[in-house]
């Protein structure tokens, strides 16, 4: 929820279905896909050579990345100051909704689950997903620049002991294999029929009245636009 | 059977961590890719069925 932003009314008059809904804003629909587009040329750059496709891919590879530190800082700062922050945590009502939905969907029970706030389990695991992955690869990935010669400094090989590289290499190579798994089920995700709605909004900004009164519950995701 | 380091001897005799094996590098394309096909079979064939839908 961005600040500011009152409760919606229950009842959704007919023609309000059409309505639009802001669910993201346009600084963060830059990050996301400044942050995709980065990403995409860490992974095409840094997996390509692996297999066979050779290039001179360390310039681009260590430019790309810097971008990515630049948007996740971005990223944070708007988070923390700007955001609601804890609208994206995992909490206990996130995981007892989810094995209500559960036993719901699965005919187990009658009672039907209450709607999600604005960002739903799954959204919120693969955003911890993400973060964790980002934050290890992004750390790593300053340190092992300092092996690398920029405009800004000469290589020095000799900063860390053998054994401290070694570390170093294994968890970025770590946290970037998951990002091949994580950017895969993402794309998925995004181009799959019932999920367009999400996908427009991450490129447009905007979900329908009738999306949202069909997918959240306006007490979770207070919005008045 | 999958490496799980790379690793290099060097002029001392001395072994040396280089970083993961890329072995592992389809193992997690595999994994991803399967997560897909998983789902796209969990949609058409189970979810219709067995999955009750809000109205």
């Amino acid at each position: 929820m961005e600040k500011g932003e009152s409760q919606t009314t229950e009842i959704l008059p007919k023609n309000k279905i059409s309505e639009k809904i802001i669910r993201h804003l346009l600084p963060d629909r830059i990050f996301h896909w400044v942050m995709a587009v980065s990403i995409l040329v860490l992974l095409f750059t840094g997996f390509l050579p692996i297999v066979g496709v050779n290039f001179s891919w360390v310039d681009p590879h260590w430019i790309a990345g810097i971008v990515l530190t630049i948007a996740i800082l971005f990223h944070i700062i708007r988070a923390v100051f700007w955001q609601d922050f804890w609208s994206m945590v995992i909490g206990f009502s996130d995981l007892k909704g989810a094995w209500e939905s559960t036993r719901w969907a699965l005919n187990i029970t009658e009672k039907a689950p209450g709607k999600p706030g604005k960002y739903p389990l799954l959204n919120k695991l693969y955003h911890a997903m993400i973060s964790t992955m980002s934050i290890i690869v992004v750390s790593t990935g300053l340190l092992m620049m300092i092996k690398i010669d920029t405009p800004l400094w000469d290589r020095n090989p000799y900063f860390f002991e053998d054994w401290t590289w070694g570390v170093i290499y294994v968890l970025h190579d770590l946290a970037s294999l998951f990002f091949i798994s994580l950017v895969i089920i993402h794309i998925y995700f995004g181009i799959r029929p019932e999920k367009l709605w999400m996908t427009r909004a991450m490129i447009l900004g905007w979900i329908t009245r009738k999306e949202y009164e069909d997918h959240y519950d306006n007490k979770k995701w207070k919005n008045n636009q | 059977m999958i490496e799980i380091f790379r690793i290099e001897t060097n002029a001392w005799g001395q072994e040396i961590l280089l970083g993961l094996s890329w072995s592992w590098l389809w193992l997690f394309l595999g994994a991803g890719l399967c997560f897909v096909i998983l789902h796209i079979c969990f949609m058409w064939f189970i979810n219709p069925k067995m999955i009750r839908k809000r109205n």
